[in-house]
């Protein structure tokens, strides 16, 4: 807080009391008027390209998920995940005491295949993509020249 | 970031602006016709100089100035206060052998090239006029000085032979025959049934045309080559950096090669691995709006306007099987002391127009105002700014190239803040580049599929280039020093498919103006398509009965070969 005789000591003067008067006579505007008026909506870094437009889309908000929020959200729905899938764990275990069997398959994790899968899809590739390689080697893709061949343009610059 | 435009006006600027009427139709055949001329103008500079012998040859440099400066006041007196914005839509480049697009030196610059006989030089430019946009590009064959034929005038003392033939020839009958495609989707009923078309011309359709076509001459569709509709000021300026909503068009890239490659592979099996060819582009997508995307599921529908940009290359046979892709050059990297090094400086730039930003140095506040006042949202050049341009060709020459490099000193530094801030996004030259598959092969996919390259934008879907093997654009960039250098032949016209008059009006390109070279390739047409093709070539021959196409003809201007940046004669320009 400056003291009295402060240089830094605001002054009350008529520009600063209009400005701030200013300043509260400024109201957020309504939902409804957003909706109806024509003016284009204020953009904000969510949803962009998500597809949808402004208008269309109903769940659309107007403020940024901070990065904090993301991480934030993000360990949390692991959390849950890890606990889903104890009580699933659960369930199996306790059917299989019930049925006296254990050939019981437990549907592993969604993301773990799919890594699986696009490992075991690679090497499918890379695979038929040394066939090629070896192929050509092996002289099996010689380009082969028949016919005359083709001419264009003529002698002229 | 994302501009938000009110419902109204977007109807406005995407529909009712892109409707074909009689004065949509003669702005297009206006910026038609002026690309053409400047094409008419630029190759009887390079014919006079390099080929008849009447004036020293001309440098890069100097041609992409001259035809910068013959287009902008072509335009100056056209539609004088009807439309707010006219000009340039594509700077003049020149691309030579196996530079594929952005080569457009500014006089000052180090790399400043002539050419040499055996070069293939694309010479690449395009203006608009309310925005709407004709582009061109054509690809030149630099012959030896000609020699006296018998009745006196200078002939080549032959054709041009070997690989960059075969690609001069399959860019030139791959964008005849995506043309006389294009032109069909008016009255499908005259398809020949030999393409097994049914009755739509679909992006599928051009794609395996255009493959069957690079394959007869073994060649490979160069990534980036593309056959997309355009709109009002919606021509690919500016891919990569802003998406487009509702793409249109059919893309080849490095993803196209791998599947091509998997399909010759003996150990591969079409039907097991279905997930395998049909690849999710929107998995690894940096925008999550499929319609951004680019598909071939897509039918031409009369109405619009085509961008029809081939560019070939010819696969190396003795290399065994390989890539080709793209390598963006600039003066800072790899540079090294030798002269044999391509070190050419970006000089073509385009405004990010999402990104504001306060800026600090008066030079550049002063140079964005000048960009946003002159210039539109197609690409430029900073001699464009300058006060000087376009020359007077009628007052002294060297005086106004003072004053532009003048000019340019102050805007150079200006422009070093706005491409930091990313205000303005510097084009890159790109080289094509054969990397052959054992690299490819012998090469870990540890980085993850989201190593993309920030510096080199593509089109949204096209990030990771080969998603089937997992390899990312910033591992493929370093493996490109074990690549070898090919030659690129590029064919890019710009038509109207016109539903008033069910014909297509092509605006750029055509057998006047863009003829091909004279080449020799010991390839021919070969394939399914073999005889679709070439009863679709005789369709657009048939004046009655086929396919109607009018050509965009220059305009009648006698050039002045002495029309020269050190001479002192002038250049009639309108």
């Amino acid at each position: 807080m400056p003291s009295k005789n402060s240089i830094n000591k605001p002054k009350d003067n008529i520009i600063r009391q209009r400005k701030s008067l200013r300043r509260s006579s400024v109201r957020p505007v309504s939902k409804d008027r957003v909706e109806s008026s024509d003016k284009p909506v204020k953009s904000t870094a969510l949803a962009v390209y998500s597809g949808a437009t402004l208008r269309s889309a109903k769940n659309l908000v107007q403020h940024t998920l901070s990065n904090k929020r993301a991480k934030k959200i993000e360990r949390n729905q692991k959390y849950a995940s890890a606990r889903k899938l104890n009580t699933d764990q659960l369930l199996v275990d306790l059917a299989a005491q019930q049925e006296g069997s254990m050939d019981i398959d437990l549907e592993g994790k969604p993301e773990t295949t799919s890594k699986k899968s696009s490992k075991i899809q690679e090497g499918v590739v890379r695979n038929a993509l040394w066939a090629v390689v070896e192929d050509a080697a092996a002289g099996t893709f010689n380009v082969t020249v028949s016919g005359d061949g083709t001419t264009l343009g003529g002698p002229s610059f | 970031m994302e501009l938000a435009v009110s419902q109204r006006d977007t109807n406005i600027l995407l529909r009712e602006k892109n409707v074909l009427n009689p004065t949509v139709l003669d702005k297009y055949r206006l910026a038609g016709q002026v690309s053409q001329t400047c094409l008419t103008y630029l190759t009887s500079l390079i014919n006079d100089s390099y080929h008849l012998g009447k004036h020293a040859p001309y440098s890069a440099a100097e041609l992409c100035l001259l035809g910068d400066s013959y287009m902008k006041s072509a335009l100056k007196n056209v539609y004088k206060n009807q439309v707010k914005e006219k000009g340039i839509a594509q700077p003049v480049t020149i691309d030579v052998n196996d530079v594929v697009v952005g080569y457009a030196p500014e006089l000052d610059e180090e790399s400043n090239i002539t050419f040499k006989a055996g070069d293939i030089v694309t010479i690449n430019l395009g203006c608009h006029v309310d925005g709407y946009t004709s582009n061109l590009a054509h690809t030149l064959v630099i012959y030896p000085p000609g020699v006296q034929s018998e009745d006196g005038s200078l002939k080549p003392t032959g054709p041009l032979l070997g690989t960059p033939a075969d690609a001069v020839c399959a860019a030139h009958i791959a964008s005849e025959t995506v043309l006389a495609l294009l032109g069909a989707s008016l009255t499908p009923e005259k398809l020949p049934k030999s393409l097994n078309a049914g009755n739509s011309v679909t992006g599928s359709l051009i794609r395996s045309v255009v493959d069957s076509i690079a394959e007869s001459f073994n060649c490979t569709v160069v990534p980036t080559s593309k056959v997309r509709r355009i709109r009002r000021f919606l021509a690919g300026q500016a891919e990569g950096v802003v998406a487009e909503r509702e793409f249109k068009g059919v893309v080849w890239s490095e993803a196209d090669q791998e599947l091509r490659l998997l399909r010759q592979s003996s150990k591969f099996d079409e039907k097991d691995n279905q997930q395998i060819v049909t690849f999710d582009k929107a998995k690894n997508a940096s925008v999550s709006s499929v319609s951004a995307i680019p598909s071939d599921e897509f039918v031409v529908s009369p109405g619009e306007v085509y961008m029809i940009d081939i560019k070939m290359a010819p696969s190396q046979t003795v290399d065994g099987p390989g890539l080709i892709t793209l390598q963006a050059v600039d003066n800072i990297t790899g540079k090294n002391h030798s002269n044999e090094t391509f070190n050419p400086k970006p000089s073509v730039f385009v405004r990010d127009v999402a990104i504001s930003h306060q800026l600090k140095l008066k030079t550049s506040r002063k140079l964005l105002t000048a960009i946003d006042r002159d210039l539109s949202v197609y690409p430029f050049k900073l001699s464009h700014v300058s006060s000087s341009f376009p020359m007077n060709l009628k007052k002294d020459i060297s005086e106004q190239l003072k004053d532009i490099h003048k000019d340019m000193i102050t805007a150079r530094l200006g422009l070093s803040e706005l491409t930091n801030r990313h205000l303005v996004i510097t084009k890159p030259i790109q080289r094509a580049r054969f990397l052959p598959l054992p690299i490819v092969l012998n090469t870990a996919t540890s980085t993850g599929v989201k190593g993309f390259d920030a510096e080199n934008p593509v089109l949204p879907g096209l990030e990771l280039p080969l998603p089937r093997l997992g390899l990312t654009s910033l591992k493929l960039k370093t493996l490109l020093k074990s690549s070898k250098s090919v030659p690129v032949a590029r064919e890019l016209s710009t038509v109207v498919l016109n539903n008033g008059s069910n014909e297509l009006i092509r605006l750029s390109g055509g057998s006047k103006t863009a003829k091909p070279s004279w080449v020799h390739s010991e390839f021919q047409l070969a394939g399914q398509y073999t005889q679709g093709i070439s009863e679709l070539i005789q369709l657009t021959q048939d004046a009655r009965f086929g396919i109607k196409i009018k050509e965009c003809q220059p305009m009648n201007i006698e050039f002045s070969s002495d029309a020269t940046i050190s001479g002192e004669t002038e250049m009639q320009l309108d």
